[in-house]
């Protein structure tokens, strides 16, 4: 980057320094999704809208291409600076600048962490419910970008569920307000619109999210199975019940090794399929609830069932299940993970196919995921250092992806599409449905310069190629976006 | 207008006569009085692309509708070309129980789909006001909700799909058939409440909930001001499976026990609230809910009455209507219905505010709110609907205004006599977003003609 750019970089956050040697910018080639990587040309981190705002007109003025930034957790290359961009780390704006109990409601900045928050108001008896495996490091305006879940979202929902209201920094450098702290606010629903656009709509400054009251009461169950096809049906047979637990994970037998040899929770070693219930809410009629699911469990013929006897032992439950991706560290070097849905009622054919997938690539894939929900989390083992290996990996990933929509799912549960998987919304979306999508975007981020070359794929690609943001909009796409506009009704 | 005289011969060719309506039956059909020229009633999905390819053609104004009960809400509109009836789309694409999810056409019959769904021991966890007609397609277009809201959310939380039919005729989607999706941008939340300004709304994908296996509906007299606060607070905060927590002042109590033939105890306001599962487990929240208001610091006790199955649903039906601002046989009460979105904690002090300012006009005004979402129905009574008073529902109106100011609410008009409407904004004022709203609206319809001038800032 020229030294006069970094030198007005330096000027609107100081006394903050702005990294750009490459040995820093290193730290920030990649986030979570390891497979993709590019250097940005700088970092910054700025400490208030203003500089935000501030730091994005300068990119503008000089055509650079910017990204926001949280922990860097994010599982789909959402946080890549392409074409050599400036990074906006927000981790500096982590403050909870209010909380108010009678209203359920907490006013934060995007660089809180996520589990902070739950911490910050546990004592007066509240949380905040989305709660993904990495809330111990990521943020809350990166779980807004990428409206993230976590395990108890089948009965909670996930995080465009529980925002209300956003201030944001448009890619031209405005200020805007979407939402509020009162609900249905009249007109198009831009709150909802912005979650989940992956920073691809502009830099969130400010978000007020929803307070839930901590349920009264907790059960956590664990049912072993001897085959993935009888664990599944258990799930079903649960929800078909009228049961909807607060949460409901299952992991096959290669997740349980994993998890056991790296936590020793006890785990039988001979069960195919391991799932992990949780009911919460209030206490009365919680008993019955769960010997109705350890029922359903024996009529799907579940080897054992253990109740968490005590707070200790369903931390250690669960302990078991958030850090299982870590544990697999322990089976190979590197672990490749996709996190598609597909209709919960199809979960034993999938996890056949994966078994195929496995055998037909040659990779071991340990599964760890959200069976409530039917959201896959398929990790497949392999060792970078292997450039043959790698290649199998991705065909693995795609071939797991493919077979999530033919059975009637989706790409992506909570991760996003990122860069990681823009090539293969064309298997979902028409063309008509990706150009309203592009048109949106055109509408909040004209110059393409926030955040290029994510979500959505360039026409007639199939593949990833090179890390480019080369798909930004088209000439064609431009022409009609402008003919739309023309003659537009525009009220001020 | 031979423009569209020439349209209604190739609308005839696409639908058929039986489905084009251009005489005396569009009456039916009117928006605020405003006669449509034609109605067109599709049979399917290839008739309404069809359709929406031949009103370009004419430049004609579309006007998306469902079941019309809600056809009330929104701007008055200047001129009303087409009327486009979902009625012909209503089929159940797919349901699969165990999975907990449906797929319908948009012109879905509400009451047709719980009666379907509760056959299988679910529902869809949405109950806004509806009447026999109205779809869920409606629904969704005007993001209407119910008391329900405070447990199981609203559209926007039960919504995982759509399809829509842009207003060039192409069938586009956004979300899918699965409950946990982040593939793309949520275009779900677009459509909902968008009020048929962007596309026409012509499939729906809905997550389901089961039926709660018993509930119990508690009234509970709060006998002055004072105690709204400790009360509001107590009740939600309680470890209850509450679903419902409405609050109505003593107008509305009044009322609602006339129409829904309920002797209740006079009192200055009333909370409704409702908790939800097995018998014995809606008791026991009963006893604890009881037990909790008599622990508070009241100068007058909290008066706690449980209501059997029968009274219990005539009772919320009866509120319902209420807040759609008509009850009673042949509709004898009319209201201008001003929702008003505003802090739980503010709801107390609005209460009051709208008490002392209903004083000075000569009907009593209605208060139903869903007191644990911040959302207040006012009702005032409109006493003769025919020539209604327009001055006086204008003063009222602009009391009102100032009490929500006062609290830091929102408003929207949702029904109200078009002599009232055609002098107020009825969505209010836009806000710093509106510039983006335009640009939206502007991509989707860019000749402005899809429910033109009824939406927020003429969207």
């Amino acid at each position: 980057m020229e030294k006069h750019i970094l030198q007005e970089l330096a000027a609107i956050v100081a006394p903050m320094p702005v990294l750009a040697a490459p040995e820093e910018m290193l730290v920030y080639e990649c986030d979570g999704h390891t497979l993709d990587k590019a250097p940005p040309s700088a970092v910054v981190f700025p400490s208030t809208t203003e500089q935000v705002v501030a730091v994005v007109k300068l990119a503008n003025k000089y055509s650079l291409p910017f990204v926001a930034r949280g922990a860097g957790t994010g599982l789909s290359g959402g946080a890549l600076a392409l074409d050599n961009g400036i990074v906006i780390e927000m981790c500096r704006m982590n403050k909870i600048l209010e909380i108010d109990y009678v209203n359920q409601r907490a006013v934060v900045q995007p660089g809180l962490v996520n589990l902070h928050l739950s911490l910050a108001v546990a004592d007066a008896g509240y949380y905040y419910a989305p709660d993904p495996s990495s809330q111990g490091s990521c943020t809350i305006g990166g779980n807004v970008a990428e409206n993230s879940g976590g395990p108890h979202t089948l009965k909670y929902g996930v995080t465009t569920n529980h925002v209300l209201g956003l201030e944001v920094v448009l890619p031209d450098g405005a200020v805007v307000h979407f939402g509020g702290p009162t609900l249905d606010t009249p007109g198009y629903d831009l709150t909802g619109l912005f979650v989940g656009s992956e920073g691809t709509f502009g830099i969130v400054t400010k978000v007020t999210v929803r307070l839930l009251r901590k349920p009264q009461a907790w059960k956590t169950i664990l049912a072993f199975f001897p085959s993935v096809d009888a664990a599944s049906s258990a799930v079903s047979g649960i929800i078909g019940a009228g049961i909807i637990p607060g949460a409901l994970e299952m992991m096959d037998n290669l997740a349980i090794q994993a998890v056991e040899g790296a936590i020793q929770a006890g785990l039988p070693l001979d069960a195919d399929a391991l799932v992990l219930i949780e009911l919460d809410g209030i206490a009365d009629g919680m008993e019955e609830d769960a010997a109705r699911i350890a029922a359903i469990c024996q009529q799907h013929g579940c080897q054992g069932v253990r109740i968490a006897k005590d707070e200790a032992e369903r931390a250690l439950l669960w302990k078991g299940r958030k850090e299982a991706f870590g544990a697999v560290g322990r089976l190979s070097p590197n672990y490749y993970t996709h996190d598609g849905v597909i209709p919960r009622t199809r979960l034993p054919e999938a996890l056949r196919r994966l078994q195929q997938i496995s055998t037909t690539y040659g990779l071991r894939i340990a599964n760890v995921f959200h069976a409530g929900d039917g959201n896959l989390h398929p990790l497949v083992l392999y060792d970078e250092r292997d450039t043959e290996e790698v290649k199998r990996v991705l065909q693995a990933g795609e071939a797991i992806l493919r077979t999530c929509v033919d059975l009637g799912g989706v790409l992506s549960g909570e991760h996003g599409i990122g860069l990681e998987k823009k090539n293969c919304m064309p298997w979902l979306f028409t063309d008509d449905d990706l150009e309203i999508m592009y048109r949106l975007r055109q509408i909040f981020n004209p110059q393409q310069l926030c955040n290029p070359g994510k979500v959505i794929p360039l026409r007639g690609r199939c593949r990833c190629g090179a890390v480019t943001a080369e798909d930004t909009v088209t000439p064609a796409v431009q022409e009609a976006v402008a003919a739309a506009l023309e003659g537009a009704h525009v009220h001020t | 207008m031979s423009t569209l005289e020439g349209l209604a011969t190739a609308l005839e060719s696409v639908v058929g006569s039986a489905h084009l309506l251009t005489n005396a039956a569009v009456v039916e059909y009117a928006i605020d009085g405003v006669l449509p020229t034609m109605v067109v009633l599709p049979a399917d999905e290839g008739q309404i692309a069809e359709v929406l390819r031949l009103a370009s053609e004419h430049q004609a104004t579309v006007f998306p509708r469902g079941g019309g009960s809600h056809a009330c809400m929104g701007q008055t509109p200047s001129r009303v070309d087409l009327v486009l009836s979902m009625q012909g789309l209503q089929r159940q694409l797919a349901y699969e129980p165990a999975d907990l999810t449906m797929t319908v056409q948009a012109g879905m019959r509400v009451v047709e789909l719980q009666r379907m769904l509760g056959d299988r021991g679910q529902f869809l966890a949405l109950d806004p006001p509806v009447t026999a007609t109205t779809t869920l397609g409606g629904v969704v277009a005007t993001n209407v909700s119910g008391p329900r809201r405070l447990l199981y959310g609203t559209v926007r939380d039960v919504l995982l799909g759509v399809a829509v039919m842009t207003i060039d005729g192409k069938r586009t989607k956004a979300g899918g058939r699965v409950v946990k999706n982040v593939t793309g941008y949520d275009l779900n939340k677009l459509y909902i409440g968008s009020l048929g300004t962007l596309a026409i709304i012509v499939e729906l994908t809905c997550k389901l909930h089961p039926l709660p296996p018993g509930e119990l509906t508690l009234s509970i007299g709060c006998a002055d001001e004072v105690a709204l606060a400790p009360m509001l607070q107590t009740l939600l905060q309680l470890p209850l499976r509450l679903n419902s927590l409405e609050l109505l002042n003593a107008a509305a109590c009044e009322t609602l026990a006339t129409h829904a033939d309920l002797s209740l105890v006079e009192t200055k306001y009333m909370f409704i609230a409702r908790v939800e599962g097995t018998p014995a487990v809606t008791q026991s929240q009963a006893q604890r809910l009881t037990e909790a208001l008599r622990h508070l610091p009241l100068t007058r006790p909290a008066s706690v009455h449980a209501w059997n199955a029968a009274e219990q649903e005539r009772l919320w039906s009866t509120l319902g209507e209420l807040t759609r601002g008509t009850s009673g046989p042949d509709a004898a009460l009319d209201c201008m219905v001003v929702k008003v979105s505003l802090l739980t904690s503010a709801l107390p002090a609005f209460c009051q505010d709208v008490q002392e300012t209903a004083a000075h006009f000569d009907t009593p005004w209605l208060l139903i709110a869903h007191a644990g979402s911040g959302i207040a129905y006012v009702c005032i009574p409109v006493p003769n609907p025919e020539a209604p008073d327009v001055e006086r529902l204008l003063a009222s109106l602009q009391a009102l205004e100032e009490c929500v100011a006062r609290c830091q609410g929102r408003r929207v008009v949702e029904r109200a006599p078009v002599a009232v409407k055609q002098e107020c904004q009825v969505w209010g004022p836009p806000s710093d977003d509106f510039a983006l709203m335009c640009a939206i609206k502007a991509s989707f319809d860019p000749q402005h003609r899809l429910n033109p001038g009824r939406f927020l800032g003429g969207l």
